[in-house]
């Protein structure tokens, strides 16, 4: 994709953003550069009662974002697709489903919630929206620790030896009241190689 | 044929314990996830299938509740054995009279070394899959194949086949440990 000027480079991972602040915000923009991305783990999710885990596949290709859920054994998958006209939910019983507001298609299809807007800049270690966020702490590198948003608290695990630059977290682990998503993340991958 | 095949594999198989290696190729046919374990079944509902390798996963079927324990995400789903499971075709094996209950049992002819069986879930509501493929060789079932509603292709290869084995306790029981969420899955 077109190269994004870049007021001075700042090479986000190694030591040259002075403080925590400095390599977080330099490491934000970054994560906001880099439009192809994806991940492949696995997540839970449950409400205190009710609850599912399996495999989970979290993409955006410019602008188009995927979710891909596959539960073990069964294999019941579903795939939510988005792009600015909307979402589609395919894969499960009674056929494809369309709206505007894919956290409410996953909900009425499977009973769990997943606030899939806010968890798509979450799940890269950045808070969802401009509005300053309730709260945020960083490490010394500069990394979100805990963030709270939406009503949701946020927890975050990075890896030891990352394999992405920028850095993109290991865990993410999202509360809200009884709701919890747990996702843990195997394989990160930025730019071009992007499925 | 296979359906030979399956009928002596089947014959007088009450349990079952083998090791399995699954693959997973995505809508366009590339490989997705590769994951190595254990698998035990016991005559007519119990289950046990456990992940190794890339990382840890159980599930257990005890004949009344399926338990699926993920220790990385510290979460236990537990959910009423019913309706999921039977559509496994997995399932039917150790249970011929639901195979021709539940699946539409066809030959397919033999490729690859080996004689092979598509079955077709005849509960097409219920059924998790379009299709799935038995294949079977020389020491009974070698390959399980089959896909998801999103064209996702499943294929799994078994080993070391050990018929009617005495299964060590607790094999077909489950206990959840005390730190982990225990939630209810869906049916």
């Amino acid at each position: 994709c077109a190269m994004h000027p870049v007021k001075q480079s700042v090479s986000v991972g190694s030591p040259t953003c002075a403080s925590s602040n400095e390599c977080a915000e330099a490491r934000e923009a970054a994560v906001w550069n880099a439009n192809v991305w994806s991940l492949a783990g696995r997540i839970a999710v449950s409400n205190g009662r009710d609850g599912g885990s399996g495999r989970i596949e979290w993409s955006e290709d410019d602008e188009f974002f995927s979710v891909v859920f596959s539960a073990p054994i069964t294999r019941q998958s579903w795939r939510l697709s988005m792009d600015e006209t909307g979402a589609t939910l395919t894969g499960l019983k009674g056929g494809p489903r369309t709206g505007n507001d894919p956290t409410a298609l996953v909900r009425e299809a499977t009973g769990w919630e997943i606030p899939i807007d806010a968890m798509t800049a979450w799940v890269r270690g950045v808070p969802a929206s401009e509005a300053t966020p309730a709260a945020t702490q960083y490490d010394a590198l500069g990394r979100l620790s805990h963030l709270e948003e939406d009503g949701w608290v946020i927890d975050y695990g990075w890896p030891d030896a990352p394999t992405t630059n920028p850095v993109m977290p290991s865990r993410i682990e999202a509360v809200r009241g009884t709701a919890k998503v747990r996702l843990v993340v195997d394989a990160w991958t930025l730019g071009a190689g992007a499925p | 044929g296979a359906r030979d095949d399956l009928d002596a594999f089947t014959h007088g198989l009450k349990g079952l314990q083998g090791g399995f290696a699954q693959t997973v190729y995505d809508s366009n046919g590339a490989k997705k996830e590769y994951s190595t374990g254990r698998v035990s079944l016991s005559a007519p509902r119990l289950f046990r299938w456990e992940y190794v390798k890339p990382y840890p996963q159980l599930i257990v079927a005890d004949g009344k509740t399926v338990w699926v324990y993920d220790p990385d995400l510290k979460q236990v789903t537990k959910r009423m054995q019913g309706a999921a499971e039977s559509n496994s075709p997995l399932a039917a094996l150790i249970d011929p009279a639901k195979l021709d209950k539940d699946y539409l049992v066809a030959e397919a002819g033999s490729d690859g070394g080996l004689d092979w069986l598509t079955l077709t879930p005849r509960d097409k509501d219920n059924a998790s899959f379009e299709s799935a493929r038995l294949g079977f060789d020389g020491n009974g079932l070698n390959r399980m194949s089959f896909t998801d509603l999103l064209g996702q292709r499943t294929e799994i290869v078994f080993a070391k086949w050990v018929r009617n084995p005495s299964f060590g306790r607790g094999t077909f029981t489950y206990v959840p440990p005390k730190d982990v969420d225990v939630v209810g899955g869906e049916g």
